[in-house]
């Protein structure tokens, strides 16, 4: 269906357009080159969905665009057979001035349809859209949601062979965004291939089979999903260790009598190596600590929040039963480990030293979100919702009636 | 090449350019008849221009209209052609298309215009000059009109190519079609020109080429000069030739650059 070979793409960098000109003329270089994407191989056939990840400047959009046939491939070769309609055009030529059916047909057009498709498919495409007697209204009184949803619906209704769906598709409402999901999964069915550009590597799982990560135009690997995103994790990890992953004591600010302290604190993952974890996935949390001098009823305690601020999970050594010992002038390590058993999403640690069972009879050390770490991605069967219960499932038949 | 494409764009040109305005597509008839009306006053009432041999004010109004009409299409489509991928970024960079269906559609757009007010000028010719035009002087005039608007799209497409790398080209093109359209014959009369400007006109001016040829065809009543039609035919050709030739070398640099 899809076939890459080796596929280079660069772009000369110039500072001025008379730059240009003067290389033209004096035929000497004068300009940056950078190269964007290099040797990518790969093949992709019918009802197969291949999803593409990488970090901003990846190479990503240069590679969906050569996809598209916007842009030209300085070497290799891309191979396709049948039409490629992609949600990066979502849109594209829309004219505000125009009603929703004239822009329908223009777009339509623009896609590659032809008379005769659009004269078919235009109720479909009203209908699927939900826009309704609006449709002949013009396209300026409509509201955001409403374009995105027209566009949407024409470019799916706009049969294609291959599927490039990019961060488009966080469009609209969530009960339209599942419509679209469902039609998606739909076309996989169907047989047509799908190519989804993500940087949310849940959803990419969810829709793809193979998964191609991209670092600075090369290809890291083409494997299933979790393999994948494990490298992926592994890869952000090496671009951004030692500022993620741990905060220094010295420079964050936190509260406390410090008369012990909390030096570091870091959030490993034991697979990825790095702060990004997937559900599932074995976890420790090390801390350091160094007492000034010797304190009776030493609590450790952590407290993991989400991204709107609620304590998920906390726990202390207290809680847990465990005495730490100090000493005067001592440096010692702690580590948690745990199964991370939290639902996908973006959440902070919370660490505290302090006295007693809990905060309040003397702090000694509390440190408020002193790092972020996301979970993306799941090992094993899949869920919905904050934590993994791991329920079992057993099935009883009462035959009755036998 | 997408047909049906290009002809919807044309007439999302026509709504784009007219939407929200009360008078709609009549303005672009009312422009060109201001100008028809401002050289013949200009030129025919104050500074007497004629005809040689004719003094009749008719006359000068018909040999103005088919100078005017004429580069008004040619005119615009060039500078409108000209900045037409610059325009056009939001779809050339998001969707595969033939770049050669945009100046197309720019042709397209300008030829309209120029037909329906040259139809006006031919109902006013033949209903109230009572003059005539046979079938061939007819098809002669649609082959005069098929490669002036053959040079047009060559001329804008290349142009258009070099506005992508250098916007300057715009502004130059805007320039340049002033000064190519006081030095072709179009409102003022061959007789007032010097010797050696005209010799230059017969070999080197395809504007005057054509210009020359309606005006055989529509003030002398006659067939026009052939030697002038078979220069406009073989230089329209070698320009369309090598402007698809340019897009085609240039056609990548031109996606990386939008």
């Amino acid at each position: 269906m899809l076939t890459v070979e080796n596929i280079c793409k660069g772009f000369r960098l110039y500072k001025s357009p008379s730059d240009r000109l003067l290389e033209i003329f004096l035929r000497k270089k004068r300009h940056a080159y950078h190269q964007a994407l290099e040797s990518i191989d790969f093949e992709l056939a019918s009802g197969e969905s291949l999803g593409i990840i990488g970090s901003n400047g990846a190479g990503k959009s240069t590679l969906l665009k050569l996809l598209l046939g916007v842009l030209v491939p300085d070497s290799g070769r891309i191979i396709m057979n049948g039409r490629v309609t992609g949600l990066l055009e979502l849109g594209t030529g829309f004219n505000p001035e125009l009603t929703g059916y004239e822009n329908l047909r223009i777009n339509a057009l623009l896609l590659g349809m032809n008379e005769g498709e659009i004269a078919e498919k235009t109720q479909k495409i009203i209908d699927f859209s939900e826009i309704g007697l609006f449709i002949h209204e013009p396209l300026k009184i409509y509201s955001s949601g409403m374009i995105m949803r027209l566009a949407f619906s024409i470019a799916i209704h706009a049969s294609p062979d291959c599927f490039v769906v990019d961060e488009a598709l966080a469009v609209g409402d969530a009960y339209f965004q599942q419509k679209c999901m469902r039609k998606i999964l739909e076309f996989r069915e169907k047989g047509v291939a799908l190519l989804f550009v993500s940087h949310d590597l849940n959803a990419v799982k969810l829709l793809c089979e193979k998964v191609l990560v991209l670092e600075r135009g090369k290809i890291l690997t083409i494997s299933e999903p979790s393999e994948a995103t494990k490298i992926y994790n592994r890869s952000l990890a090496k671009v951004g260790s030692g500022e993620i992953i741990s905060r220094n004591n010295a420079v964050s600010k936190g509260f406390g009598t410090r008369r012990a302290e909390l030096l570091d604190t870091s959030i490993i993952g034991s697979l990825s190596g790095a702060d990004k974890i997937s559900s599932g996935e074995k976890v420790e949390i090390k801390c350091i600590i160094f007492c000034s001098e010797v304190i009776d009823d030493l609590v450790l305690g952590f407290v993991i929040r989400d991204r709107f601020g609620q304590d998920i999970f906390g726990t202390n050594s207290f809680l847990m039963g465990i005495k730490i010992p100090s000493c005067k002038g001592g440096k010692f390590e702690a580590v948690w480990s745990f199964i991370m058993n939290l639902g996908p999403g973006k959440y902070t640690l919370t660490t505290a030293l302090h006295v007693g069972p809990d905060h309040t009879v003397e702090c000694l050390h509390w440190e408020d979100g002193i790092l972020e770490f996301e979970v993306a991605g799941i090992i094993g069967p899949n869920f919905v919702g904050l934590c993994k219960l791991d329920p079992s499932l057993k099935l009883i038949s009462n035959n009755t009636n036998k | 090449m997408n047909f049906s494409l290009i002809l919807n764009l044309t007439r999302q040109d026509f709504t784009d350019r007219y939407a929200g305005s009360i008078f709609g597509i009549l303005w672009a008839f009312f422009h060109p008849l201001a100008l028809i009306s401002i050289y013949l006053v200009v030129f025919s009432k104050i500074m007497g221009s004629r005809l040689p041999g004719n003094s009749d004010i008719e006359n000068f109004s018909v040999y103005l209209v088919c100078g005017l009409l004429p580069w008004i299409a040619f005119g615009n489509t060039l500078i409108r052609t000209t900045s037409v991928f610059q325009d056009k970024k939001h779809i050339i960079s998001k969707i595969k298309l033939n770049l050669s269906v945009f100046p197309s559609y720019v042709v397209m757009s300008e030829s309209v215009t120029f037909v329906i007010s040259f139809s006006i000028f031919l109902i006013y010719y033949i209903l109230f000059l009572n003059l005539e035009i046979n079938i061939l002087q007819f098809l002669c005039f649609l082959l005069l009109f098929f490669f002036q608007q053959l040079l047009a799209f060559s001329l804008g497409l290349i142009f258009s190519i070099l506005n992508v790398f250098f916007r300057d080209t715009k502004e130059f093109v805007a320039v340049f079609v002033n000064f190519w359209f006081w030095l072709t014959p179009i409102v003022w009369v061959p007789s007032i020109a010097p010797q050696w400007l005209m010799g230059l006109q017969n070999n080197f001016n395809p504007a005057f080429w054509f210009i020359s040829g309606y005006r055989q065809l529509f003030v002398y009543s006659d067939l026009m000069d052939f030697v002038h039609l078979l220069f406009l035919v073989l230089f329209a050709s070698a320009m369309f030739l090598s402007s698809l030739l340019c897009l085609r070398f240039l056609e990548r640099d031109i996606r990386d650059f939008m």
